[in-house]
């Protein structure tokens, strides 16, 4: 709601919301569980626009050397330009029909000077040679020396492919789309006759940059996402209860197949019914088992932010001191990886012009390497790890997780669970933070099951786990070989900004968490 | 943004004409634009200098029973036509929806009542003035040798709406913002615990003296060292009120004519009853001069009207919008709050603290969440230990958990100290035995 400046670090920065926790949820069409998961009018699946000719954003090279001229007028070290273009669809049906929907286009380019550790940035909603030069000039304002070097020529990067930088979802008929939400709502209706409230939210965006630097090199991309969301209120005698699943993806919409929507399907449903068994367990510390996959979000809070090495180039990480040392059991190994097919988290390129990586954040138990953009990067005299992202061109680029997982390790998942006397098993979250020099971290359990003897016996209610980022890395005793991707949608914000990123891990042991619950 | 947004009157007017002679039977349009600077220093120095100009509109095009809304921020004339088309012709693809109508004229604002919400200093405010504001929270915050690092940030904001409707709907609204604030890091051994303070206001002069803030989030930082998770139980909690909004926050996804319509509301059935403790009075006052969420309409273009959500402990309004309040048979009140006020005690938060005798003082809670369906949340929190009536040490790794049909008639005591730097203005909170666990410790 509209509370601009409520508890502004605590809160608006570092916070990792599942998508549909927050927002109202989902979606399948009937059409797409009859036949193909393409669309059934329109283009197959958002291919096929002609290819573009001439410049980017139809600026002409002479003019981005212009504007770099501006920027780089008054001494910066380093300037770059990024362009952004977006269109946006979203469909939401509730009440068994689409009874809301939103586009959105937008459309801008971003300044940033950079001299030493200071930035100054403006941007522009007006693509035109005088609205540019002017923002340039406003970002130049935070340098005062002599004019730097502009480049004589730019030259186009080849980029890498870890999505299918084709895809225009906007190409795609709304119809189809359509279909798909509707299809969705009427197979979650038909899946359980306690189902007594669906929402199905489809979402696509088609994302455009061009990141121009002052040495010379452009990017451009395009970086297609998609997802659908499926929650339902379920009803038992008198008692009633929520639950919801969801799909993202930078895959064409060809992904919504059958078998995908009937997980969805399933999983929401299954997900909201399984409710009306749960209990409040007990709090206190506890063993706790976190499944594969969505159970990743640990890994987001209780190390990934502490890395992004803005945090220690400041020096107000909990990490800023462990660099080469031992925090985790031997095969624990950490990556952020931003080159994982068609992930959410996944980019060809950064927001400031560095190739994507994959990161390893711990190796076999050390801590390897921090989370770079532009500027940290060169603080540590280090390559850029192609971690520097923004929301959008109102924003400043900073470093940013990817998708951001744990290595396969070498236990099962049954071992793990067959090792727990009394404990808490998680399947899936809504939501974490952390306060990054504390190191202290929460994570929402949103499904899960409480261990007697072994084995999973009854569903929890919702409750809420807090650790300590450093302590918990050393109390993961076990780790199976049962990896998996969070195919739900993740969004991180920090400093106000928010991206898309992804999460994975496989089964694994933590010797004590301590569980909100009972008194 | 221009001065009394007529060019952005002027632009709503031209794309209201546009949407109907495109054969939409009803449109409301919106127009925002909005100036602003950001300025960060950290540890006397400038980190960052931001300035931001942007101008957007939103079209809600109501055509042949069907609904969409349609947002750009590309306003050039040749490009808005275009937008509007399109904007239409997607609307037509949708299905028809009888729920979806404007309001009738008798209900909206027709002419514009403009609440002063800004600062007529604002375009006085130059970058030199603000890096020295913000270089003063910087400076204040330093001192200590456990300071590791301080940033101090001062973020302002003039903006303006103008919203038009095929109803007769005509608001505008203009307003400034600025916020000022210090995080501040600081050292014990391996862990850096931080922490933050902040004042903000729609008038430069709200902000108080820099030199405040910077002071606050040290010395909040300092309180920190040592923090660590004690053994949990039932126990009394008070609530400071920069953490009270968390809390509250988490109530009112609830209080929505949307969670009560789509049964997501532990709340529904619930109205005319005690859901709170009877010293509980909350009101929403959208028209408070210096509030934050202060507007002269809403969403839906109805006019700005303060009403009671929970008096005395009981429910007495929802927040309904127009499209909700329709499919439920409500009367709508607003489909969100604006600034909710709550009648503060005498007490200041000492006194809450000596009356709790035992239990935890909580400053800021981390994470959690809440089931607006059940009324179960749970919640990360980190405060201070209350031992024999006083302050004790930092605590931290501990949860509270509780249930909202409950939690809330366990609230014992307010505060005098209301939160002025959102839109959430509660004061601090005593209540009685909350389940809160912790670790082994």
């Amino acid at each position: 709601m509209h509370d601009p400046t409520f508890d502004p670090f605590a809160l608006d920065r570092r916070r990792l919301l599942q998508l549909g926790a927050a927002v109202t949820a989902g979606a399948i069409a009937h059409p797409l569980f009859a036949a193909n998961g393409a669309s059934s009018s329109g283009p197959a699946a958002g291919r096929p626009t002609p290819p573009e000719t001439g410049a980017p954003f139809g600026i002409p090279p002479e003019d981005l050397r212009a504007v770099l001229a501006v920027a780089m007028g008054r001494g910066g070290d380093f300037a770059d330009l990024y362009f952004e273009r977006t269109r946006s669809l979203q469909l939401v049906c509730e009440d068994d029909k689409i009874s809301r929907a939103a586009t959105s286009a937008d459309l801008g380019m971003g300044v940033r000077v950079v001299k030493g550790d200071t930035v100054g940035y403006a941007f522009t909603e007006v693509l035109d040679l005088k609205a540019m030069k002017q923002a340039a000039s406003t970002a130049a304002a935070i340098a005062q020396g002599k004019p730097g070097v502009v480049p004589q020529a730019i030259a186009l990067a080849k980029l890498p492919r870890f999505y299918d930088p084709e895809i225009r979802h906007g190409a795609v008929a709304v119809e189809a789309k359509r279909n798909l939400v509707l299809g969705v709502n009427e197979a979650l209706r038909k899946k359980d006759a306690r189902i007594v409230k669906t929402v199905v939210t489809y979402t696509d965006s088609d994302h455009e940059i061009y990141v121009v630097t002052s040495e010379g090199l452009s990017f451009h991309d395009h970086q297609p996402m998609s997802r659908l969301i499926a929650s339902c209120v379920a009803e038992q005698a008198g008692r009633r209860e929520t639950g919801l699943y969801n799909i993202a993806t930078r895959k064409d919409f060809s992904v919504y197949t059958p078998q995908a929507l009937q997980r969805l399907v399933s999983e929401a449903v299954r997900r909201t019914v399984m409710m009306f068994d749960a209990v409040t367990p007990k709090g206190g510390e506890m063993p706790v088992v976190l499944g594969a996959g969505p159970s990743g979000i640990l890994l987001h809070e209780a190390i990934g932010h502490g890395m992004e090495a803005d945090f220690n180039r400041k020096n107000t990480s909990v990490y800023a001191s462990k660099m080469g040392k031992a925090i985790a059991e031997p095969f624990v190994t950490i990556v952020d990886d931003g080159t994982l097919t068609d992930a959410r988290g996944s980019i060809h390129v950064d927001d400031e012009g560095s190739a994507s990586q994959k990161t390893v954040l711990v190796d076999n138990g050390k801590l390897a390497s921090y989370l770079h953009d532009r500027i940290s990067a060169k603080h540590y005299g280090v390559a850029p790890t192609g971690n520097g992202r923004r929301e959008s061109f109102r924003h400043v680029p900073m470093p940013r997780m990817r998708s951001t997982y744990m290595e396969k390790g070498p236990h099962s998942r049954d071992e793990i669970v067959q090792s727990v006397k009394k404990g808490l098993y998680c399947e899936s979250f809504s939501n974490g933070q952390v306060n990054i020099g504390g190191g202290d971290f929460t994570f929402f359990l949103k499904t899960g099951w409480l261990i007697e003897d072994g084995k999973l016996t009854r569903p929890v209610k919702d409750v809420n786990l807090i650790g300590n980022g450093p302590e918990v890395l050393t109390r993961i005793s076990m780790v199976a070989d049962d990896l998996t991707i969070d195919e739900g949608g993740w969004t991180c914000g920090k400093n106000a900004q928010s991206v898309p990123v992804s999460q994975g891990m496989p089964t694994v042991l933590v010797k004590a968490i301590t569980v909100g619950g009972a008194a | 943004m221009s001065n009394a947004m007529n060019q952005e009157q002027k632009t709503a007017e031209r794309a209201l004409d546009q949407v109907k002679k495109l054969g939409a039977q009803d449109a409301v349009v919106v127009v925002r634009a909005s100036r602003g600077v950001e300025v960060q220093v950290r540890d006397g120095k400038l980190e960052k200098l931001q300035e931001s100009r942007s101008a957007g509109m939103t079209v809600h095009v109501y055509a042949d029973g069907r609904y969409a809304a349609h947002t750009t921020s590309d306003l050039r004339p040749t490009e808005l036509n275009a937008f509007l088309s399109d904007a239409v012709k997607l609307t037509r693809m949708l299905d028809p929806d009888p729920e979806r109508t404007l309001p009738p004229p008798e209900l909206v604002l027709r002419k514009p009542a403009e609440l002063p919400l800004s600062d007529a200093e604002y375009g006085k405010l130059d970058t030199d003035r603000r890096k020295k504001l913000a270089a003063a929270v910087d400076a204040a915050g330093h001192g200590d040798p456990r300071v590791i690092s301080v940033t101090a940030n001062l973020s302002d904001e003039d903006g303006g709406t103008v919203m038009l409707g095929s109803n007769g709907l005509h608001g505008v609204q203009r307003g400034t913002y600025y916020g000022l604030s210090a995080e501040v890091t600081v050292s014990e051994g391996d862990k850096r615990p931080e922490e933050w303070s902040q004042a903000a206001g729609r008038k430069l002069t709200a902000l108080g003296k820099p030199e405040a803030l910077g002071k606050e989030a040290t010395q909040r930082a300092l309180d920190r060292i040592g923090a660590k998770t004690q053994k949990g139980g039932e126990l009394a909690l008070v609530v400071e009120n920069r953490a009270v909004g968390t809390l509250l926050s988490f109530y009112l996804q609830a209080a929505t004519g949307s969670a009560l319509q789509q049964k997501r509301s532990f709340l529904d059935g619930q109205a005319g009853q005690l859901v709170a403790s009877e010293l509980l009075t909350l009101r929403d006052d959208p028209t408070l001069a210096d509030g934050l969420g202060s507007r002269s309409f809403d969403r839906d273009g109805l006019p700005a009207q303060a009403f009671p959500f929970i008096e005395n402990g009981k429910l007495l309004n929802f927040f309904v919008d127009w499209y909700y309040g329709k499919k439920l048979g409500m009367k709508p009140t607003s489909g969100g709050w604006s600034n909710l006020v709550a009648t503060p005690g005498k007490d200041p938060l000492a006194t809450l603290v000596q009356q709790a005798k035992t239990g935890v003082l909580v400053t800021s809670f981390s994470g959690g969440n809440s089931n607006p369906l059940t009324g179960d949340f749970s919640v990360g929190i980190q405060g201070r230990l209350i031992v024999d009536g006083a302050i004790g040490p930092p605590v931290t790794e501990m949860n509270l958990t509780g249930n909202h049909k409950t939690f809330w008639k366990r609230l014992e005591a307010l505060g005098n100290d209301p939160w002025l730097a959102g839109s959430l203005r509660v004061p601090s909170l005593r209540f009685a035995g909350a389940a809160i666990a912790g670790g082994k410790a």
